[in-house]
C-alpha cells in the first residue's frame, strides 16, 4: 500500500543506484556476522564442553555474557577506542614514534569489517548456547565412542559437528536476524544497510514510498532467514531425552590447555570484559561536575525495567496461548498463521514502527473527530504492542519446541477422563514448561530493554528509556555521558542472561 | 479454567503498570484541544542541553510548563502521522531543508508583530510559517601546525577540490543535512555538472571515509589524521568552552577557524528555526514561547551557550565569534537551497560519496 504512493526519488535511481549497494552491504554484513559467530560460538562451545582446562568451568558459564551488551553500544565503545584520535592508536603512535596516518596501517573500525567483527563478538552467544546444548546433551554416548576410537578432533568432525549442525544453523539464523535488524551499529560505523536506508529515505529525504520499497526488500531477506531457520530446526536430530547422559570432558594440560583457554577466553574478553571495563573507566574518570546529574538515570532505568518486565509477561502469556493453540489445531492454516505471526522477529524495527504508526494514525484521525485525543497512537501500550510483534518469536519458538517434547498421548488420556483443554494446559503442560517459559520471557525482556529503532519512533512525549539515553548521548559525541546509563543497562541485562546461562 | 484468573490478574497488572508509567507525563502534558492547559509541548531536533536553559527561563517568567521530546530524526513525519491528535505545539529544527519541509507539510501560519520586529525579513518565512532562531556557519577548520595562515587566507569552498589537499580533508556523512545544504548552495552557484565534478574531487581529497559528527572531524584534525575539516563553527566553540585541562579543550586549541567563502558569494549559512504545527493544541502558549525565543534575552542565551550567530536585529554575537573574523554570509535563497538539497542527495548516491 505504501509502495504505491508517489516516489520523490526517481524510481530508476532507486533501483540502479540505491538498492544494489544497500542490499549487497546488508548481505555481506549479516553473512559475515553469521560466519564470525559460528566460528567463535562453535569453537568455544566445543572446547568448554569436550575438555577440562583451568578456568573452563567458569568460561562455560560466562561465555554468554556478551548478550548483555547491545551491539550498538559495543560499536560506540570500539569506535571510540580504535579511532585514529582514540587511545589505542594514539599510544601506538607515541610508542612507535609514528607521526601521521601515512606511517602505518591500522584497520578502520568504521567499516564493513569492523561491523562484522563487533556483531560476531556480541552475538556469538546465540550460536554458543545452541551448540553447547547440542554438544553436551546430544548423543553423548556416540561421541564418547568416537573419541575412544579416533581422538577428539575426529569425534568433533565426524560426530559432534554433524549432530550439532542444525542447532548451530538455528543460532546463526538468529544472529543474522539480529544483524538485519540492527540500526545503531550500522549507522555509527557508516555501513549503509537496508535498515539504515529505510530510516534515511523516510526521515532524511522525506520519501515514505521509497522507504516502503526498501522495507519490502528487507521483508524478503527476513523471509529467507526464517525459512533457513525452520529448515535448520526441522533437521535437529537429537532431543533432550538423554539429557542425563552428559559427555564426560577430557582433561587438557600444558600447551593444549593454554590454547584452549585462550581461544575460549578471547571472545568473552573482547565481547564483554573489555567494553564493560571501558565503560567503567569512562564513568570513573569523567569529571562529575560535567556529567548530567545521577537523578537523570533513575526514571529511564525504571521505564526500561517496566517495559522489559511488562513486555516479557505479556509475551509469555501470548506465546503460551499461541503455541498451545498450534498444538490443539495442527492444521496447515493454523501453522501458516503462526509462522506469519512470529515473523516479526526477522523484521527490522523500522518496518514495524512504520507498519504500526501508519494505520493507527489513520484510525487516530477518525477517532479525533469524536474528541478522543489519541495520545494513544504513541502511547506505551502501542510501544508494547510493537515489542510484542517484534519479539513474540523468542518465547514462542522455545515453547513450541517444549510442547513438542510432551507426548500427545498424555493430552489424549487427559481429555478422555473429561479434562478441558485449559485444564490440560494448566495441569499437565505448564508445570513441565515453566523453565522454558521463564527462559523465553527473560530473553524477551533483555531484547525489549535494549531495543532501539521501535522505541525511538513510538515512544511518547518525554518518555526516555536507558537505550534512548545512551543513543542520544553517544550520538551527540558524548560517550562519557552515556557510560553510566550503559552500565545500568548491562547490569539489568545480566540477570536474564544469568538465568539463561544457568540452564547450560 | 484455572489459568483464567491468572491471565485476568496479569492483564489488570499490565493496565495498572501502563497507567503508572504514563502518569507523570500525562499529568503534565495534557493535550486536550478544548481547554488551554498550562503547558506547551515542544518537539525538538535540537539537543537538550542547548534548549533547556531557555525553557527554564521561560518557565520562570510565565509559569508555563515546557514538555520536550528530543529526537535526531523523524519528528516531522511523526507530527504528520499524529495528525489532529498531535500534542506538538512547537517544532525546533536544526537545518534549512528540515525547516522548509516542515513548513510545507505540517506548519500553521503565525502572525506575530513581536517576532516580526525581532527577526529580520531574510530569516523568516514570507508566509509566516517558519522563523529562524540562530544562524550557523559551515566553515573549514585547519590544523594550526600543518596548514599555514597564508594557505587558507582566501580559501573558497571550491578550492577544497584542489589537488593540493589530496588525502587531507575530513568531512561527515555527505547526506547529513548540513552537508546537503552546503552542496545545494554549490549547485545554485555552479550548476549540476560542476558540482558533480567538485564532489568527485572532494571525495578524492578525503583522508578517510566520511563518518562521525562534526566534532569527530575536528578531533581528527587535532589528532593529525587530516589537515582540514568541514564543520559548523559552534562545534569548536563547545570544545573551547570546556575546562582548560580537558582534552577536548586542548584539541580545539590546535585548530583554526577559516571562514571559507564561495568564489562568487559568502560563507555558507544554515539556520535553526521554529515552527508551530497546524494542530498544535496549546496555540496561545506556543505563541508566547516562540515570541520569547525571538527576544534579545533568549537570543543572548542562545549565542552565549551555543556560539551560534543570533538572528535578533540588536543582539551581537559572542566575543569568541568576533575573534574568528567578520562574516559575509552567502545570500542565496533558503527555499531554493532546500529544493536543491534533494538534487545534491541524488548526486551523492550516484558517485558513492560515502563509500
Amino acid at each position: 500500500m505504501l509502495a504505491l504512493e508517489p516516489l520523490e526519488i526517481p524510481f530508476r535511481h532507486l533501483l540502479s543506484v540505491f538498492l544494489p549497494g544497500h542490499a549487497a552491504r546488508t548481505l555481506a554484513l549479516i553473512t559475515g556476522a553469521a560466519f564470525g559467530a559460528i566460528l567463535i560460538g562453535t569453537s568455544a562451545a566445543w572446547l568448554t564442553s569436550a575438555f577440562r582446562f583451568p578456568g573452563s568451568l567458569i568460561l562455560r558459564w560466562t561465555l554468554p555474557l556478551p548478550l548483555a551488551i547491545p551491539p550498538y553500544l559495543a560499536a560506540y565503545i570500539y569506535a571510540e577506542m580504535l579511532d585514529y584520535a582514540g587511545p589505542v592508536q594514539t599510544s601506538l603512535r607515541r610508542l612507535m614514534g609514528w607521526q601521521s596516518p601515512a606511517d602505518y596501517l591500522f584497520p578502520d573500525i568504521r567499516s564493513l569489517w569492523g561491523g562484522i567483527a563487533i556483531l560476531s563478538l556480541t552475538l556469538y552467544p546465540y550460536v554458543y548456547v545452541a551448540a553447547q546444548t547440542a554438544f553436551s546433551r546430544g548423543a553423548a554416548g556416540l561421541m564418547q565412542a568416537a573419541r575412544t576410537m579416533g581422538g577428539s578432533w575426529r569425534s568433533f568432525r565426524a560426530v559432534a559437528l554433524p549432530l550439532a549442525r542444525p542447532a548451530i544453523a538455528a543460532g546463526a539464523a538468529l544472529v543474522m536476524m539480529e544483524a538485519l535488524n540492527d540500526i545503531g551499529l550500522a549507522e555509527h560505523l557508516g555501513i549503509r544497510t537496508l535498515s539504515v536506508g529505510i530510516y534515511h529515505l523516510w526521515f532524511e529525504r522525506g520519501d515514505l514510498a521509497a522507504a516502503a520499497l526498501l522495507a519490502l526488500l528487507t521483508l524478503l531477506f527476513a523471509a529467507a532467514l526464517l525459512a533457513l531457520e525452520r529448515r535448520a530446526r526441522a533437521g535437529r536430530r537429537f532431543d533432550d531425552s538423554d539429557a542425563k547422559n552428559r559427555l564426560a570432558p577430557q582433561r587438557l594440560t600444558g600447551k593444549a590447555a593454554f590454547w584452549a583457554w585462550l581461544v575460549s577466553a578471547l571472545p568473552l574478553a573482547l565481547g564483554f570484559l573489555l567494553p564493560a571495563a571501558a565503560l567503567i573507566t569512562m564513568s570513573a574518570s569523567a569529571r562529575w561536575d560535567s556529567l548530567p546529574p545521577l537523578a537523570e538515570l533513575f526514571a529511564p532505568s525504571l521505564r526500561s525495567l517496566f517495559l522489559g518486565a511488562l513486555g516479557a509477561a505479556f509475551l509469555a502469556v501470548a506465546a503460551t496461548l499461541l503455541a498451545y493453540g498450534g498444538r490443539l489445531l495442527p492444521q496447515k492454516l493454523t501453522r501458516a498463521a503462526l509462522l506469519f505471526g512470529t515473523m516479526g522477529y526477522a523484521l527490522p524495527g523500522a518496518v514495524i514502527g512504520l507498519g504500526i504508526a501508519l494505520p493507527l494514525s489513520y484510525a487516530g484521525a477518525l477517532i479525533a473527530d469524536f474528541g478522543v485525543s489519541s495520545w494513544l497512537v504513541f502511547s506505551v501500550a502501542i510501544l508494547l504492542l510493537a515489542y510484542a510483534i517484534r519479539f513474540l518469536a523468542l518465547p514462542y519458538r522455545l515453547l513450541e519446541a517444549g510442547f513438542a517434547r510432551i507426548p500427545p498421548s498424555l493430552d489424549q488420556a487427559a481429555s478422555m477422563v473429561g479434562k478441558s483443554p485449559a485444564a490440560i494446559l494448566s495441569a499437565i503442560h505448564l508445570p513441565q514448561l515453566a523453565a522454558v517459559l521463564a527462559g523465553g520471557a527473560l530473553f524477551a525482556a533483555i531484547e525489549i530493554m535494549r531495543e532501539l529503532p521501535i522505541t525511538l519512533f513510538l515512544r511518547p512525549l518525554g518518555f526516555e528509556t536507558l537505550a534512548i539515553q545512551i543513543y542520544a548521548r553517544a550520538d551527540a559525541g558524548h560517550l562519557e555521558e552515556a557510560a553510566l546509563p550503559a552500565l545500568v543497562l548491562i547490569l539489568l541485562g545480566l540477570f536474564p542472561t544469568y538465568f539463561w546461562a544457568r540452564r547450560l | 479454567m484455572k489459568n483464567l484468573p491468572i491471565t485476568a490478574a496479569l492483564a489488570i497488572a499490565l493496565a495498572i503498570a501502563i497507567a503508572a508509567i504514563q502518569y507523570p507525563h500525562n499529568a503534565s502534558a495534557q493535550n486536550n484541544p478544548d481547554t488551554e492547559s498550562n503547558a506547551v509541548n515542544v518537539y525538538s531536533f535540537r539537543q537538550a542541553f542547548l534548549v533547556e536553559p531557555l525553557f527554564h527561563r521561560f518557565q520562570e517568567k510565565t509559569g508555563i510548563h515546557v514538555n520536550v521530546l528530543y529526537a535526531k530524526k523523524g519528528l516531522i513525519e511523526r507530527i504528520a502521522l499524529e495528525g489532529r491528535a498531535s500534542p506538538a505545539d512547537i517544532l525546533l529544527t536544526t537545518d534549512v531543508g528540515q525547516t522548509i519541509q516542515a513548513a510545507d507539510s505540517i506548519a500553521a501560519e503565525l502572525q506575530s508583530q513581536k517576532i516580526r520586529r525581532n527577526i529580520p525579513r531574510r530569516y523568516r518565512d514570507p508566509n509566516n510559517k517558519w522563523f529562524a532562531l540562530t544562524r550557523r556557519l559551515r566553515v573549514v577548520m585547519a590544523s594550526e601546525d600543518r596548514v599555514s595562515p597564508q594557505e587558507t587566507s582566501r580559501l573558497t569552498y571550491e578550492k577544497l577540490a584542489a589537488e593540493k589537499w589530496r588525502g587531507r580533508i575530513c568531512i561527515r556523512d555527505g547526506h547529513n543535512p548540513y552537508n546537503l545544504a552546503l552542496f545545494a548552495a554549490m549547485l545554485i552557484h555552479h550548476g549540476e555538472e560542476k558540482t558533480r565534478d567538485f564532489l568527485i574531487k572532494l571525495k578524492k581529497n578525503l583522508a578517510r571515509r566520511p563518518a562521525g559528527n562534526d566534532r569527530a572531524q575536528i578531533r581528527a584534525v587535532a589528532a593529525g589524521q587530516c589537515d582540514l575539516a568541514v564543520a559548523n563553527n559552534y562545534y569548536l566553540g563547545h570544545m573551547l568552552a570546556k575546562p582548560k585541562d580537558d582534552p577536548r579543550h586542548r584539541a580545539a586549541q590546535t585548530v583554526r577557524v577559516v571562514l571559507a567563502q564561495f568564489a562568487k558569494g559568502g560563507t555558507h549559512e544554515n539556520l535553526s528555526a521554529m515552527i508551530m504545527p497546524r494542530f498544535a493544541p496549546n496555540k496561545e502558549n506556543a505563541r508566547r514561547l516562540m515570541e520569547f525565543l525571538s527576544t534579545a534575552e533568549a537570543q543572548n542565551i542562545y549565542a552565549e551557550s551555543n556560539f551560534e550567530y543570533p538572528v535578533h536585529r540588536s543582539v551581537s554575537p559572542p566575543d569568541l565569534l568576533d575573534e574568528w573574523g567578520g562574516v559575509y554570509p552567502d545570500r542565496i535563497n533558503f527555499r531554493e537551497m532546500a529544493r536543491q538539497a534533494r538534487q545534491a542527495a541524488l548526486i551523492l548516491d550516484e558517485i558513492a560519496f560515502n563509500d
